[in-house]
């Protein structure tokens, strides 16, 4: 449920955004499905952060920009912090957790930390999510496909070798 | 060219003057009682720094934070080095104000050489604590006793765990920083590149950042916009 702050005269006054009851939404998260009371133009990552505790996917920039957000949806890399979560419902939302755990990792994200690639770690959700987008459809990569998949993936601490290394890594390892 | 040169060489002794005086002002206001090495003095018992169950698991308290420079994998193998033990076998404890000493803030590269130091020399300090446990029950001189893989090893093969001999209490006690650390050349683990210790979290998405946090009762906030205003133009053809 969300709750709206206006301003009245010179007053700030509480009411919930939705005056007329919930519009349940309910999401498709990594093969389980949840339902949630949100306004339908929340953004999908705060539901996933913020509702469903979900933390693979960050808050980076908040514009689309920087990709640290990114979530697979029916498959295709997108920016979770600037998609309404009305248009998630129905589809296929995949987050970093639904590729594998700490335990039982997915091969990309074996090759992340066999490749210790990163340092802060906070582009890794949306390199490794973009990274799955790539190896999906282009199974073997050439180097300058990598690069141009994550070219609009920012990292600021300047790990991007040991990412491309880690990327031709996992595409070995799921080629076996 | 004009006025005084400085070379590369003399600009960097003059930095170093500098950095010294800076860094030893606030050293100098601590009362001789707390000229331990480090953050020791921050905290200077044993057991704010570390504890040692009954498995042989150890665990560091640390007051600095992991920012991705790899501080905690570096901290954790200072640990394992002073006390013989394997990497595997140290948990760290970070950043939580009800457990780990207050070392102030986590920047200037100082992790390492304040934060370091003191676990270094704290380990060092257990470490003879357990061989002198050790010699007390085996009833054989510290010194013939060798401390390897987290056990103490007497002349004859009797081994005890350091989680057999690490009885509650034993690190209950004031750092003294008198028991010397290894010497550098001697380094087995500290000096080595191993795996970072938060990487793999990181990498799932288990919580690892301040963000990540979600306290009972907490809320979120966003800002809602209004839509925003298009201005259209309307053509009237009574007045065309």
């Amino acid at each position: 449920m969300d709750i709206v702050i206006e301003e009245e005269g010179d007053k700030l006054i509480e009411r919930p955004d939705r005056p007329q009851g919930g519009s349940m939404i309910s999401l498709d998260v990594n093969g389980k499905m949840h339902t949630v009371d949100v306004s339908p133009d929340t953004p999908l990552l705060y539901v996933l952060r913020n509702d469903l505790g979900l933390h693979g996917p960050k808050f980076g920039c908040g514009l689309g920009q920087c990709g640290a957000c990114t979530v697979l949806i029916d498959g295709s890399a997108v920016r979770s912090c600037i998609l309404p979560v009305s248009r998630a419902a129905g589809r296929k939302i995949v987050t970093l957790e639904g590729l594998g755990s700490p335990e039982k990792p997915h091969p990309l994200q074996g090759a992340f930390i066999e490749e210790q690639a990163a340092q802060c770690g906070y582009c890794s959700n949306g390199m490794i999510m973009q990274s799955k987008e790539l190896l999906d459809r282009s199974p073997d990569p050439r180097e300058e496909e990598i690069r141009q998949a994550l070219a609009a993936n920012l990292c600021r601490c300047g790990t991007h070798n040991n990412i491309i290394r880690a990327v031709r890594r996992a595409a070995a390892e799921m080629k076996r | 060219m004009t006025g005084p040169l400085l070379t590369r060489r003399q600009f960097g002794k003059g930095l170093a003057g500098l950095v010294v005086a800076f860094t030893l002002a606030p050293e100098l206001e601590l009362s001789a009682e707390t000229a331990l090495p480090g953050d020791l003095g921050a905290a200077p018992t044993l057991d704010a720094w570390l504890a040692i169950d009954a498995n042989g698991m150890v665990t560091i308290f640390t007051g600095k934070v992991e920012i991705g420079q790899g501080a905690l994998t570096a901290l954790a193998q200072i640990a394992a080095e002073e006390l013989d033990l394997p990497l595997a076998q140290v948990s760290m404890v970070s950043g939580d104000t009800s457990l780990t000493p207050d070392e102030g803030y986590t920047s200037g590269s100082q992790s390492i050489e304040y934060g370091g130091t003191a676990i270094r020399f704290a380990c060092a300090q257990a470490r003879q604590l357990l061989l002198d446990k050790a010699s007390a029950s085996l009833v054989v001189p510290a010194k013939l006793l060798k401390a390897a893989d987290g056990a103490v090893t007497a002349p004859d093969g009797r081994r005890l765990t350091y989680g057999s001999i690490a009885e509650a209490g034993l690190l209950q006690r004031r750092a003294t920083a008198q028991v010397p650390p290894k010497l550098a050349s001697g380094y087995k683990i500290v000096g080595r590149s191993v795996q970072r210790l938060d990487i793999p979290a990181k990498m799932t998405g288990a919580p690892s950042y301040v963000q990540d946090m979600h306290p009972a009762g907490m809320v979120f906030g966003r800002i809602v916009r209004t839509p925003p205003l298009v201005p259209c133009l309307r053509l009237s053809m009574r007045l065309l």
